[in-house]
């Protein structure tokens, strides 16, 4: 630890993960997200985002806790809607509703690529391992929902 | 309106749900479930077959005999003439009353409708068309109806089936004339196939004066389709194979089924009673047939004429890929769909998401992984930007038991035992 105090960088580095904690509905996730650009900390590789009820405290991490506002949620979920169009919104939600642990940090990543990278169709890249577990558990959720349909049924 | 007796009704269910288990092209038979004290509820084995859509919508239907009389005596079928086994036959109205009945508490979505001919082809087809007939027009009802096409009927039976029906179909049963000429002398495949060429006929005309006309009425919205008994004669693979092919090219069929054969009568020219059901070969063939349906091979590279039997310890891609090691290595950033969708272990899916993925990224071996293609095959034949040490197998001698003894099939323990099928 003392190594990385006496480190050469001068700007103030995150020595502990960075977590963003939202409260467990898709508005407060977009909240988190404007408070992640709105306080520029959106290129720490290590910032996770994560759900308050299904977050447990970590001696080392530091983490935040964002209310949800509903204002600061509409603009970003304008400009997600500009950026990904129908179908990425829809697997923005899909993503969400999956209830994953990580599924906060997983979107937020691909969110991020998305605003990074303008004019490329974000979805389609399955390199991207962000994207690719994504789209994987947006068809787990299709799965999931089909089989309660069917069962329902009866 | 008569009262139905519903006892004699369920004897009735016994003999013809069960004569109808033997023909698979809707992809399931009957299952028993039976209740073991205290728990819930019972799948009863008379008549409810399970059938799966193409989006994977299970589809429960009453899969019934319209009556096991029949003047044909084909050696591999239980309802031959020469088999003394209980007879029973439907009336029309019985047909309908079950089928509505069972519709309207939930238990079925469809009905799947054979008979063994009763009379002639023509008295037998003139009531199944009745059954559907009366199905759609009196009772309403706007279900899934399967019925089968009998040989011998006439053209305008057939017509009219097709706009009561969903689906019709035909088994070949026999693939080769003189296996067919052994044990069903009666029949000929031309007589067979004649049914489905005229359906074909049918189906186009109508799809095309229904791009003129919205309203024109459907016929065979779901296709035509067939089914071969595997291990009955001495049929080769390449022979089914191209048999297959022949009916996917010439008459359009949506799907052709491959059943193994069941010993269930003693006759000397069939294979005895105890003898296993074919199961490791079932399998290849529908791995064949998914090659030619959705792989884009045709059938003379599947199976060649010096080895006409479908390898059983691997599947019929692997096969190929290690009989002309000629295509690979295939590079996964240039290569066109058709050549990676032939790489072992890359399915369609896999292959289309590679297509996409590798416009912004060079693909490693770990994210064809991720995407969940089968690596372990895959990377003897897969070329990617870094370098790929797997690949230095491709050319060696014993290349085909290296690729053999690094992929599991899950038929590795079963190969000689006898398997139990009902």
């Amino acid at each position: 630890m003392s190594q990385l105090l006496q480190s050469h960088d001068y700007t103030v580095g995150h020595l502990t993960p960075n977590i963003v904690l939202y409260e467990p509905s898709f508005e407060g996730w977009l909240s988190a997200v404007f408070y992640v650009y709105a306080n520029k900390l959106q290129n720490d590789d290590s910032l996770q985002l994560i759900a308050q009820d299904c977050y447990v405290p970590s001696l080392i991490a530091q983490a935040t806790s964002v209310t949800t506002d509903e204002d600061n949620a509409e603009r970003v979920l304008i400009k997600l809607n500009k950026r990904l169009g129908r179908s990425g919104m829809r697997n923005l939600l899909w993503g969400f509703l999956s209830e994953k642990d990580d599924i906060g940090t997983i979107l937020f990543q691909a969110v991020k690529y998305a605003i990074d990278y303008p004019s490329r169709h974000i979805m389609e890249d399955l390199g991207n391992l962000n994207v690719l577990e994504l789209v994987q558990t947006v068809k787990s959720v299709g799965r999931e929902k089909h089989r309660m349909e069917a069962f329902v049924r009866f | 309106m008569a009262t139905i007796n519903y006892e004699r009704l369920q004897g009735k269910l016994n003999i013809l749900a069960d004569a109808a288990k033997y023909d698979v092209s809707c992809s399931s038979s009957a299952g028993t479930r039976r209740n073991q004290g205290g728990g819930l509820g019972d799948a009863s084995a008379t008549g409810i077959c399970h059938s799966y859509t193409e989006d994977g919508r299970c589809v429960s239907l009453l899969k019934i005999l319209l009556t096991n009389h029949c003047i044909y005596d084909c050696a591999y079928c239980t309802s031959r003439k020469s088999n003394d086994t209980p007879r029973a036959a439907f009336s029309v109205e019985e047909v309908v009353d079950l089928t509505m009945q069972f519709y309207r508490r939930n238990y079925i979505e469809g009905l799947f409708l054979s008979s063994g001919i009763f009379k002639s082809g023509d008295y037998t087809m003139e009531r199944l068309v009745e059954v559907a007939k009366t199905l759609r027009t009196r009772e309403r009802f706007n279900g899934y109806i399967h019925l089968k096409t009998i040989p011998g009927a006439s053209k305008e039976l057939l017509l009219e089936a097709g706009l009561y029906a969903d689906r019709l179909s035909v088994n070949i049963e026999i693939p080769t004339i003189s296996g067919l000429a052994l044990l069903a002398p009666e029949k000929s495949h031309d007589e067979l196939k004649a049914p489905m060429e005229t359906v074909k006929t049918e189906i186009i005309t109508i799809k095309e004066s229904r791009k003129t006309h919205k309203k024109a009425p459907k016929f065979v919205p779901a296709g035509q389709t067939s089914q071969m008994i595997v291990g009955a004669s001495n049929e080769t693979d390449l022979q089914v194979i191209q048999l297959s092919s022949h009916f996917y090219k010439q008459y359009e069929l949506k799907r052709v089924y491959y059943s193994g054969y069941v010993p269930m009568l003693s006759d000397s020219r069939l294979p005895a009673i105890g003898t296993p059901v074919p199961m490791i070969r079932e399998n290849r063939l529908y791995q064949a047939d998914w090659l030619m349906r959705f792989y884009g091979f045709g059938a003379h590279e599947i199976v060649e004429p010096d080895s006409p039997f479908l390898d059983l310890d691997c599947d019929p891609k692997l096969a190929w890929a290690i009989r002309h090691r000629e295509h690979f290595p295939v590079n996964i950033q240039t290569a066109s769909y058709e050549m990676i969708v032939r790489i072992p272990g890359i399915g369609t899916k896999t292959a289309k998401k590679i297509v996409k993925a590798r416009k912004f990224n060079q693909l490693t071996l770990y994210h064809l992984k991720k995407m969940g293609a089968a690596v372990n095959r895959a990377k003897y034949f897969i070329a990617t930007t870094g370098k790929n040490e797997h690949l230095a197998h491709l050319t060696r001698d014993n290349f085909r038991q290296y690729v053999l003894a690094q992929t599991q099939t899950k038929y590795k323990d079963q190969r000689n035992g006898q398997l139990a099928l009902f």
